[in-house]
C-alpha cells in the first residue's frame, strides 16, 4: 500500500530512469515483438507494389535532420521496394537539410553494386529552395526550375530528365514530409491530379488523416511504426523493426506508470474518505 | 515623400502585380498569362535561394556584434559562427558532397539535433505519467483516449486484441480528422484573408511599414 502511495508523486528522474532502461535493452538486444500491419502503411505498400517496370516516380523530402531517426528507416524500406519494382527514380529536397540523407541512402542501399545507373535508373536533384513556389515552378517546368542535379551536373545531359519535363510524367508521387506537406498537395498532387503516398513522422501523421480521407493521399507511414509495418510487408528485418522493439516498451512503460499513478490515487480518495 | 516609402511603394507595386499575375493565372485559360506566370515562379526559386545567403549575412552581423563587444556568453557566438563559416567554406569548396561537409552534417549537425529533439521523448512522458489522472470527467477521457492511442501506436497491441486497432482507426479517423479538418478550413480561410490584404496594401507590416 505505501509503495503504491509513492508511485502517486514518482519523481520524473525515476521516469527517465525507468525510460532509458526500456528503450536500450530492446535497442541492444532486440526482442522481436510481433507486429500487426494498419491500413494506412498497407495502402502505401499497394501504390508502389501496382508500379510497372520501369515507372517514373518523383521521390522528395522535407523534414529536419532531427527527424531523420523518424524518417529514415521509412525511405530506406520504401527505396528498396520501389528498386525492387524496377521504379525509374527522381530525388529532390524542398529543405536544404535533405540531400545528404538521399546521398546516404544511395550508399547505405549500394545502388552501383545493384547495377542502378545514375542518369539513367535514378537522378538526385538536391534541393530546391522557394517551398510553395519552387513547388508550383517545378510542377510545371522541371528543367526550368532545375538547371542541374546535385552533383552540378547539367539536368539536360541526364537520359532519365528527358522523360520527365513536368509533374504529369510522373506515374507516383513518394514524399517524406513533414514540413511543407500542405504545400506539396497544393502546388503539386491536387493541380494534377497525381496519387501521393507519404512517410511522415508521428506529430505531423494525425494531421495528415484528413488528406487520406479526401482521397488526395493514397497512403501514410506513421514514423517509425510505418517503416516497420513497411519492412514487414516487404518481408525485411531493418531498423525500423528494431526500433519498434524499443518504443513499444516505453509505450508498455507509460501505460504502468499511469495505470499505478491513477490506482493509487483513488485509493488515497479511500482512505481520506474512511479517515473522515 | 522619403527615399524608404517610395522603395516600399515600388515593392508593393512589383508585389501586387506578381501577385495578381499568379493567381489570375490559377483561374483563367491563357498560355501567354500561364508563360509569364511560369517565369515569375522560376525568379521567385531563385529569390528564394537568394534569402538563404540574407539570412547568413544577417547571422553574421548579429552575432559578429556580441563577439566584437564581447557581450555575455560571446564564446557561444563565437562557436555559432565558426560551425557557420567553416560548413559555407566546405560546402563552396568541395560542394556538399564533400567528405567533409558529409562528416559535419552526419557527426556533428545530425547527433546534436536529433539528440535534443530525442530528449522531448523523456519530457513528454513524465508529463504524461503526472497529469494523465482522472480527477474530472474531461480528465478521464483525456486518460482513456491517451491510452488508447499508446495501444493504437504498439503495433503488438493489435495482434493481441484486434479490437485495439478498430478503436484506434476510429479514434484517429472520426474525432481526431473532424477537428483537424476544422482548423486547416480556418487557417485556409485566415491565409487567404491575409493574401488579399497584403495585395490590397492593407497588411503594412507585410514589408517593414509599421
Amino acid at each position: 500500500m505505501g509503495a503504491i502511495m509513492k508511485l502517486r508523486a514518482i519523481d520524473p528522474k525515476v521516469v527517465y530512469l525507468l525510460l532509458f532502461i526500456v528503450l536500450a535493452v530492446p535497442l541492444i538486444r532486440p526482442i522481436g515483438l510481433p507486429i500487426e500491419v494498419s491500413m494506412y502503411a498497407q495502402r502505401f505498400y499497394n501504390q508502389v507494389e501496382a508500379l510497372k517496370p520501369g515507372a517514373l516516380v518523383f521521390y522528395s523530402l522535407s523534414f529536419t535532420v532531427a527527424k531523420t531517426v523518424e524518417f529514415y528507416p521509412q525511405m530506406v524500406a520504401v527505396t528498396q521496394h520501389l528498386v525492387a519494382k524496377k521504379a525509374r527514380i527522381v530525388y529532390a529536397s524542398w529543405l536544404v537539410d535533405n540531400p545528404p540523407l538521399v546521398e546516404k541512402l544511395f550508399t547505405d542501399l549500394s545502388f552501383e553494386k545493384r547495377g542502378l545507373k545514375y542518369g539513367t535508373d535514378y537522378v538526385h536533384l538536391g534541393f530546391i529552395p522557394g517551398v510553395a513556389t519552387g513547388m508550383a515552378s517545378f510542377a510545371r517546368d522541371v528543367h526550368k526550375t532545375v538547371g542541374a542535379d546535385y552533383g552540378g551536373k547539367p539536368v539536360g545531359d541526364l537520359p532519365l530528365m528527358a522523360e520527365a519535363k513536368k509533374a504529369q510524367d510522373f506515374v507516383l508521387l513518394v514524399g517524406f514530409l513533414s514540413i511543407n506537406f500542405d504545400q506539396f498537395v497544393g502546388q503539386i498532387q491536387t493541380p494534377y491530379k497525381l496519387p501521393l503516398v507519404v512517410g511522415t513522422d508521428g506529430v505531423s501523421f494525425a494531421g495528415m488523416l484528413p488528406y487520406l480521407s479526401a482521397g488526395q493521399v493514397m497512403g501514410i507511414l506513421n514514423s517509425m511504426i510505418g517503416a516497420a509495418e513497411y519492412e514487414a510487408l516487404i518481408r525485411v528485418t531493418g531498423k525500423g523493426t528494431g526500433y519498434m522493439d524499443a518504443q513499444q516498451m516505453s509505450h508498455f512503460l507509460i501505460i504502468a506508470l499511469v495505470i499505478v499513478g491513477n490506482v493509487a490515487m483513488i485509493m488515497q480518495r479511500g482512505s481520506r474518505r474512511e479517515s473522515r | 515623400m522619403t527615399s524608404i516609402d517610395l522603395r516600399r511603394d515600388i515593392a508593393y507595386v512589383i508585389v501586387f502585380i506578381m501577385g495578381i499575375i499568379t493567381t489570375v493565372e490559377y483561374f483563367v485559360v491563357s498560355p501567354g498569362l500561364r508563360s509569364i506566370s511560369a517565369d515569375v515562379q522560376s525568379w521567385a526559386t531563385i529569390v528564394a535561394a537568394f534569402s538563404l545567403g540574407v539570412g547568413s549575412i544577417n547571422l553574421l552581423r548579429i552575432h559578429g556584434r556580441q563577439v566584437v563587444k564581447r557581450g555575455q556568453g560571446y564564446y557561444n557566438n563565437a562557436v555559432l559562427l565558426a560551425g557557420m563559416c567553416m560548413t559555407i567554406v566546405v560546402g563552396l569548396w568541395g560542394t556538399t558532397s564533400h567528405p567533409t561537409y558529409q562528416f559535419i552534417f552526419f557527426n556533428i549537425l545530425y547527433p546534436s539535433d536529433t539528440a535534443v529533439w530525442s530528449l522531448l521523448g523523456f519530457y513528454i512522458a513524465s508529463a504524461a505519467v503526472r497529469t494523465l489522472r482522472i480527477r474530472t470527467k474531461e480528465g478521464a477521457v483525456l486518460l482513456v483516449a491517451g491510452i488508447l492511442t499508446l495501444i493504437k501506436n504498439s503495433p503488438t497491441m493489435g495482434v493481441v486484441w484486434g479490437g485495439f486497432s478498430v478503436i484506434g482507426d476510429w479514434l484517429l479517423s472520426v474525432p481526431n480528422s473532424a477537428a483537424v479538418r476544422g482548423i486547416m478550413i480556418c487557417s485556409a480561410i485566415g491565409v487567404l484573408a491575409l493574401g488579399l490584404r497584403v495585395l490590397l496594401r492593407q497588411e503594412r507590416t507585410s514589408l517593414g511599414g509599421r
